[in-house]
């Protein structure tokens, strides 16, 4: 899943990319208002994590013009702000969460999950695709009932593939949701980790979970 | 004593009153019996003058002519009045019937002067008896005076009930003792009333401090028709309350601005130390986590001071300690503290100081203010950018001028550098920790030194700040 680190404080900024990172997700981070606005404006990211003071232009004001431009992208205001009014405010220009500093890691983690279960339409945090089990809050995957052992990149592959379990997921889709925005994989690299992805999760004997659409993309589970 | 202001006044105003009525009451009852007995004595008088005239004396002999009485109230049974006549030997010349055996006690010694006495009659009454001595009248005056012969001394008592006295005087006992008893209950009445509506202004202003809500200081006292006295009370407290709202408000002000301000590096420390405890790493990179915390420590330690320092400089609470200060000197040495900063950010710095410039003023707390400016033109400008410092003195004045490139901030918003933080929802010029609050400080600094601080931009992104000290 792809995050968006909009925070002006250098040291809170560097520690968010990290962890969020280290939890899997693919992070890009700025702490300019107007670089903000650029990185946001292609709609690849799954949360945007907006701090409102920020050099530039401020928090408020590039909400609303991303909502304005009909960015659906879930926001999560980070912010020292703590009033009802702002709280508020924030919520009315189209944040969909709002979270104080100083704030404990866990709960941003949690909230940009629920975020992004809301964005896939799914309440569960538990997916279930035939015997696969995706808990996406301990990031552990079970295969009739063992545990597949996964690398960062292939867990947040199949996460992805899984959110969006029985539809077609293209290249470019995978592409954008998880890889960050400076990396520069080779062209086949998608494919690579399908591969690494089918040895960890598909058995000899056991039904196919990843479908290969030939020069569209892929589909996790049973076709539609 | 009761405690209440109220009850004191009540008190001491009813005492004071009873004590007059029940003086007046007394004074006049004594002067109305003393009228009375006064009257009664004349009319005992007249008897005793009537009865006088009946002792003759023809020659030697003093006679009492009593078939010449016609008093028939010392001859009644019922309720008689006594007389009683005596020789100058003491030998009773004559008494009334009512006396029969009886006697009356002798009274008056000094002739043509009555004596009175009130006591009991014979027959056990209340009564007042008056005793006269005189001279009795001489049958043929002139020819005991050839003869050689005085008329002799008589004294003469008559003693009469003073039953109607009494009475007069009991009722006016009793009419006055009512109408004091009348009077002290419509006066306390009266009392209380005047005494509250006096004190009820005070019970007023009471109500009203009492009524202040402690969390809400904006309040003022106001009493319509304040009596003189109770207006500078009123004043004092309006003022203590004013004063109070002010140091309130610059507290609640202060702790916000802290609160803040101090999240935001809080939730770097908290997050970094969350995240970087989160796996079990590398030395190198828990020593880089930590690194950045005390980073972060100490930026957050530098803000703490300079908010306290703000604070007491709002509070009034530094003195000024004014020496002979180089400017040149000072700038050079607030320039080492940032010059590495500076370097690191590749800035290119110009000077350009008039010497000498020598000032009288704070060491330190000029010295605080060129860091803040030179720190925040340094943290500022652009990488690569240029600073230009300038100094000089006129007219006696020192001016400091501080250049920097790269500024990004409008017109408008240059108006808001200096207040304590960047407040409101428009765009920071850089992160929030410098911002603000060093400037806001710088401008306080000058103040108390008595010297005014500006800030400009122009179009070409040259942010200048100048002080004038």
């Amino acid at each position: 899943m792809r995050v968006l680190v909009v925070e002006d404080y250098a040291p809170l900024r560097k520690a968010v990319v990290q962890g969020l990172e280290e939890a899997g997700f693919a992070v890009d981070a700025t702490g300019d208002g107007q670089e903000a606005l650029w990185y946001a404006g292609d709609e690849h990211y799954d949360v945007i994590v907006l701090d409102l003071m920020l050099p530039g232009i401020d928090g408020l004001t590039l909400l609303k013009r991303l909502r304005e431009a009909g960015n659906k992208t879930h926001v999560l205001i980070l912010t020292a702000k703590d009033t009802l009014d702002d709280r508020v405010r924030g919520l009315n220009v189209g944040a969909d969460d709002y979270l104080v500093k100083p704030f404990a890691f866990e709960e941003l983690l949690a909230r940009i999950r629920a975020l992004i279960r809301r964005k896939y339409d799914t309440k569960d945090p538990l997916i279930r695709v035939g015997d696969l089990e995706v808990d996406t809050v301990r990031r552990v995957v079970h295969r009739g009932g063992e545990v597949v052992e996964l690398t960062a990149r292939e867990y947040a592959l199949l996460e992805f593939l899984a959110l969006r379990a029985g539809s077609l997921v293209t290249r470019t889709d995978i592409w954008e949701h998880v890889y960050e925005f400076h990396s520069s994989p080779e062209s086949n690299v998608v494919d690579v980790y399908i591969g690494y992805l089918r040895k960890k999760i598909e058995r000899p004997g056991s039904p196919r979970l990843i479908h290969t659409r030939r020069g569209q993309g892929y589909v996790l589970g049973d076709c539609p | 004593m009761t405690r209440s202001l109220r009850g004191r006044l009540l008190l001491s105003t009813a005492i004071g009153a009873i004590l007059v009525l029940s003086a007046a009451g007394v004074i006049l009852y004594l002067l109305m019996r003393a009228s009375l007995l006064r009257e009664f004595d004349a009319s005992l008088l007249a008897k005793a003058r009537a009865l006088a005239a009946l002792v003759e004396q023809d020659g030697d002999r003093v006679k009492f002519e009593f078939e010449n009485l016609n008093m028939p109230e010392f001859e009644r049974p019922d309720r008689p009045e006594y007389f009683q006549v005596w020789r100058a030997d003491g030998s009773v010349l004559a008494r009334s019937k009512s006396l029969s055996a009886g006697n009356l006690d002798r009274l008056g010694e000094t002739e043509g002067l009555p004596a009175h006495r009130s006591g009991m009659l014979p027959d056990g009454r209340r009564g007042r008896q008056i005793g006269i001595v005189f001279r009795a009248r001489q049958e043929d005056e002139d020819e005991n005076r050839e003869q050689g012969r005085l008329a002799q001394l008589v004294a003469l008592a008559v003693a009469c009930e003073t039953a109607g006295i009494d009475r007069t005087l009991t009722t006016l006992a009793l009419l006055m003792g009512g109408i004091w008893a009348v009077a002290i209950a419509v006066m306390l009445g009266v009392l209380a009333v005047v005494v509250r509506r006096g004190l009820r202004p005070a019970e007023q202003l009471a109500n009203r401090i009492g009524e202040l809500d402690e969390s809400d200081l904006s309040a003022r006292i106001e009493l319509a028709d304040a009596p003189d006295e109770l207006m500078p009370v009123i004043q004092r407290l309006n003022d203590l309350l004013r004063r109070m709202d002010d140091a309130f408000t610059r507290e609640k002000a202060f702790s916000a601005d802290v609160a803040h301000e101090l999240r935001t590096p809080l939730a770097g420390l908290r997050t970094t130390l969350e995240v970087g405890l989160a796996q079990t790493r590398e030395p190198a990179r828990y020593r880089e986590a930590l690194s950045d915390c005390l980073g972060i420590t100490q930026q957050m330690q530098a803000m703490v001071d300079n908010l306290l320092w703000l604070a007491r400089a709002e509070a009034g609470q530094l003195g000024i300690d004014r020496e002979s200060v180089d400017l040149a000197e000072l700038l050079s040495g607030c320039w080492q503290a940032v010059a590495e900063n500076a370097q690191r950010r590749s800035l290119h710095v110009e000077w350009q100081i008039e010497r000498p410039c020598v000032l009288a003023t704070d060491r330190e707390m000029l010295r605080q203010a060129l860091h803040n400016i030179l720190d925040n033109a340094v943290t500022h400008a652009d990488t690569g950018g240029r600073i230009r410092i300038e100094a000089g003195d006129a007219d006696g004045r020192g001016w400091c001028r501080v250049a920097n490139t790269g500024s990004r901030l409008t017109p408008q918003q240059v108006q808001r550098v200096f207040d304590r933080f960047w407040r409101g929802d428009e765009a920071r010029a850089d992160t929030g920790m410098h911002f603000g609050l060093g400037l806001s400080l710088t401008r306080r600094i000058v103040a108390l030194l008595g010297g005014a601080i500006s800030a400009d931009v122009t179009g070409d992104g040259l942010f200048v700040v100048e002080i004038r000290i």
